[in-house]
């Protein structure tokens, strides 16, 4: 990994100008990534393809304090980054495809296809990049027309019955990119025998860059994906005992997603303008057995149709001094989301969930309650729209060899939810001579604007060999709805309105208030100051930080044998930490350390339950770590070229499963190796993970008042062929 | 002579007035909030602010009686919609007179049958905005003063 462009490794067989010009891949990046006031760490397709990085989630622990737990299926697509993140909704971390703001989460996690360079910037990059860039972004570029000619192609079998096929072509103006992944799964259910974890994954890109005659430069994008998988592996843990995976209804996520962009750049005289609109379709389904167990207690089926359009305007003017830059930017979007999300209480959760909570607090004389139904449905339909506007500068001070930035950031946002819960019981007493029918309907609108002001100063003084900075910035987590919690709305709303149907109102019997379902935007302070110095083949990066969070969003279980997640916001928290990156580069030799550290804490938090302040954050590891060690044998005799061997180490924890801190995950080593034979015109690779074979928990939680943990996977090996034509 | 006339006019008046009619309470449902009192093991129970509903029909000269939420006394975990039903009705000078025995009450609305709490004395006026009630709801004599909701 390289993490700024010093002494670089070559790119094999894909010419970079942007990355040979020391330029990032955003248009929004006004700076050479080493005058950068931020820490980051860039990679390249190379690289990647060569230690058998895939996904956004591979980067983890190679970005110092990066932690993607690999659990549940593609729509989890957690991230955690400096002792902050999140398992739902929105991210803590902007993740941007050629200049393409991804809006929703669950498009985080999908294979990478002809990735160019990935660079991901640490620290709040709100100013420049808006919502939930708290604590950095990710900017993916492709491969396009203007960075590869020819053809590229790759087949790979592996662990798990694992087949991936890819190819791509680029000409002068139009570039093509397909790829198909499949995994017969690692997990077995021992419910029916069958692997629980299967997936099918197929994307298509198309590429075009052309100038227009107006001398417009116009670069358009279609990325259309399709994924098909099982999931959630998760394995009951009981008096100190993991079982095995065992549940029995069904559990599959299906997404289909679309992305459209077209970014046209007018470059005049005295300034440059940038225009980048998308087009986003996300379509996707889930079925999950929600209790994970033999029961049949309650299944949950959501399906999505979202549709979002985004718009932004940078407009960068050339400077008449040579003091001063600065670029300014408007950006907004409309999103709308028809979400359908239907829960089935079957009949171990009607008697377990319903009926044996009501039957404690029923007064003796109206005996016991039942249901007709063995089965029934609590029908959730949402109308979730969002919208964005923003205004924003950044001025760039250059004197001699210091760099002073100041920026601001205006942002609105809005959100308007539209929900309709229901569902139809046949309820007795015993009491009552016959069943009786009671609809129960919560249904109603609820909205929240929110406004932010971002800002940010930063000071670079460049040395030459190094730098040195101190940045000081805001960032922010957008807030959202609870749409998991309204199961347990209705249910509660469901059993007061059957005891009111009878006149009977318990006592300290509570109404659903649909505030309950709104969760506000997490926002950050953060302090770092850090530094770059490279000699020769050395390179190295160091940071310190300190971020302040104001209203952290975390998930929560409601308490006792409930249903559904739901977000909080837990008041106030704090991170502070380390990160260290290192390089050495000496002929064929490369050696590559990252290390990250963040001490992560609610100040405080109490959720009327139990007081949490000075507890970890859950989920956030305590530290990461990456070290890498490669040589590059080159022939200059027969038909093979070089030969490339790899080894790897990269480790998480201590990670907090909760937040009392009572369970946890200690550090972990995992080791991987790789091997290339580069020939003239392909390359034969192996790739191996966790080759020791080494047993870790990967997540933990709570459902239904049982605990569970997601085993990570198991040594893996893969080999292929990669050829460039 | 003078005075005497004085004490005829007098009595006529008096006697003109007399003789005007009160305003009858017409049928319909009315609402009165008041205080509901309750006797359990000697102990005296008040509940203020209760509301019941006395639906009332003029014609077949009867009425139901609907307790909204009550607590008969502190210790009960819930509250009760109870409706009393067939209470007899008697329009008389301008006033309602409430009378029922044995009447089984009904849990509201689904109307299950509440036996253990049969209403047994119950006697009671709707005079003016002014409702009274006296009853016993199994062996804890019950008895309620409220004032019309407009």
């Amino acid at each position: 990994m390289t993490f700024f462009p010093g002494p670089e490794v070559p790119e094999k067989g894909v010419y970079d100008t942007l990355s040979a010009a020391s330029v990032a891949s955003s248009v929004k990046f006004a700076v050479r990534p080493e005058r950068l006031a931020s820490p980051s760490t860039s990679a390249f397709v190379y690289e990647m393809e060569q230690r058998g990085l895939g996904s956004p989630r591979d980067l983890s622990a190679i970005v110092p304090n990066l932690h993607v737990p690999d659990y549940g299926s593609s729509m989890t697509s957690s991230v955690y980054l400096r002792g902050f993140g999140s398992r739902i909704d929105n991210p803590v971390l902007g993740l941007y495809i050629d200049d393409i703001p991804i809006l929703d989460k669950n498009n985080y996690d999908f294979d990478f296809l002809d990735i160019r360079r990935a660079d991901l910037l640490r620290g709040p990059q709100g100013t420049l990049f808006g919502r939930n860039a708290m604590t950095g972004v990710l900017h993916l570029a492709t491969l396009g027309p203007s960075s590869f000619r020819g053809g590229r192609a790759s087949l790979s079998y592996g662990s798990g019955r694992t087949f991936t096929a890819r190819g791509s072509w680029y000409g002068e103006h139009v570039g093509v990119a397909a790829g198909y992944r499949h995994t017969g799964g690692f997990y077995t259910n021992t419910f029916d025998g069958r692997a629980c974890d299967p997936s099918d994954a197929a994307s298509f890109r198309l590429r075009h860059k052309r100038t227009l005659p107006s001398g417009v430069r116009m670069d358009q994008n279609l990325t259309v994906s399709w994924l098909e998988q099982g999931g959630w592996p998760y394995r009951q843990f009981v008096d100190g005992e993991l079982l095995p995976v065992d549940y029995n209804d069904k559990a599959a996520y299906r997404r289909v997603s679309v992305l459209a962009g077209n970014k046209l750049t007018w470059e005049r005289e005295t300034y440059t303008l940038y225009s980048v609109t998308s087009l986003q379709g996300l379509f996707d389904r889930m079925d999950l057995d929600q209790d994970f167990t033999r029961a049949s207690m309650f299944t949950l089926t959501q399906r999505q149709r979202q549709g979002a359009l985004t718009q932004e305007v940078v407009f960068k003017p050339v400077s008449k001094v040579s003091w001063w830059d600065s670029q300014s930017g408007v950006f907004a979007f409309v999103r709308y989301n028809a979400m359908h999300a239907p829960v089935d209480f079957k009949p171990d959760g009607i008697r377990t969930l319903i009926l044996d909570n009501a039957n404690a607090h029923i007064p003796e004389f109206f005996g016991k309650l039942s249901f007709e139904e063995e089965h029934f449905v609590i029908g959730s339909d949402f109308g979730l729209a969002s919208w964005n506007a923003a205004l924003y500068h950044e001025s760039y001070f250059t004197f001699g060899r210091w760099l002073l930035t100041a920026g601001l950031r205006i942002d609105h946002e809005g959100h308007f939810m539209s929900y309709d819960s229901r569902s139809l019981v046949h309820y007795r007493l015993t009491v009552m001579p016959a069943y009786r029918a009671y609809e129960t309907v919560y249904a109603g609108d609820k909205s929240n604007l929110y406004f932010q002001v971002l800002p940010k100063i930063s000071a670079l003084y460049d040395a030459g060999d190094g730098q040195v900075y101190l940045t000081l910035s805001k960032g922010y987590k957008a807030g959202g709805f609870n749409t998991q919690i309204f199961s347990d709305l209705l249910q509660n709303e469901m059993m007061n309105g059957m005891m009111a149907d009878m006149g009977v109102h318990l006592d300290g019997a509570t109404q659903s208030r649909a505030d309950n379902t709104s969760y506000k935007p997490e926002t950050s302070l953060n302090a770092e100051i850090g530094g770059r110095w490279h000699h020769g083949g050395f390179s190295s990066q160091l940071a310190l930080f300190y971020i302040a969070c104001r209203n952290q969003q975390i998930t929560v279980f409601p308490p006792g044998k409930s249903t559904g997640r739901m977000m909080a916001n837990a008041g106030r928290s704090e991170s502070y930490g380390a990160e260290a990156e290192v390089s050495y580069v000496h002929g064929g030799l490369r050696l590559d350390g990252a290390w990250g550290s963040a001490h992560a804490v609610f100040k405080t938090y109490s959720d009327g339950h139990a007081d949490y302040a000075g507890c970890r954050i859950p989920y956030a590891p305590e530290h990461t770590l990456s070290l890498r060690a490669a040589y590059r044998f080159t022939f200059a005799d027969g038909p093979l070229r070089s030969l490339t061997a790899g080894v790897s180490g990269s480790g998480v924890g201590r990670i907090w499963w909760n937040e009392d801190n009572s369970l946890s995950q200690p550090f972990y080593l995992l080791a991987a190796a790789d091997l290339t034979l580069s020939f003239e015109d392909f390359d034969l690779f192996v790739v191996g993970n966790n080759l020791t074979d080494r047993e870790f928990d990967t997540f933990y939680f709570k459902s239904v008042g049982h605990s569970f943990f997601q085993r990570g996977k198991p040594r893996r090996v893969e080999a292929g062929l990669r050829l460039t034509f | 002579m003078k005075k005497l006339m004085l004490v005829l006019a007098a009595a006529a008046l008096l006697f003109s007035c007399s003789k005007d009619p009160k305003e009858e309470v017409p049928s319909g449902q009315f609402d009165y909030m008041g205080t509901m009192e309750v006797i359990y093991f000697d102990v005296n129970y008040p509940s203020p602010e209760t509301v019941f509903t006395v639906m009332y029909d003029q014609e077949a000269g009867k009425a139901e009686l609907l307790l909204h939420q009550v607590k008969f006394v502190p210790m009960m975990p819930v509250t009760l919609d109870i409706l009393v039903p067939d209470i007899t009705a008697k329009a008389s000078d301008g006033k309602v007179v409430l009378t029922g025995n044995e009447i089984i009450p009904l849990t509201y609305p689904a109307r299950i049958e509440y036996d253990r709490y049969m209403v047994t004395d119950l006697t009671g006026t709707i005079d003016g905005d002014k409702l009274t009630l006296s009853l016993k709801f199994g062996d804890y004599p019950t008895t309620f003063e409220g004032t019309l909701v407009e």
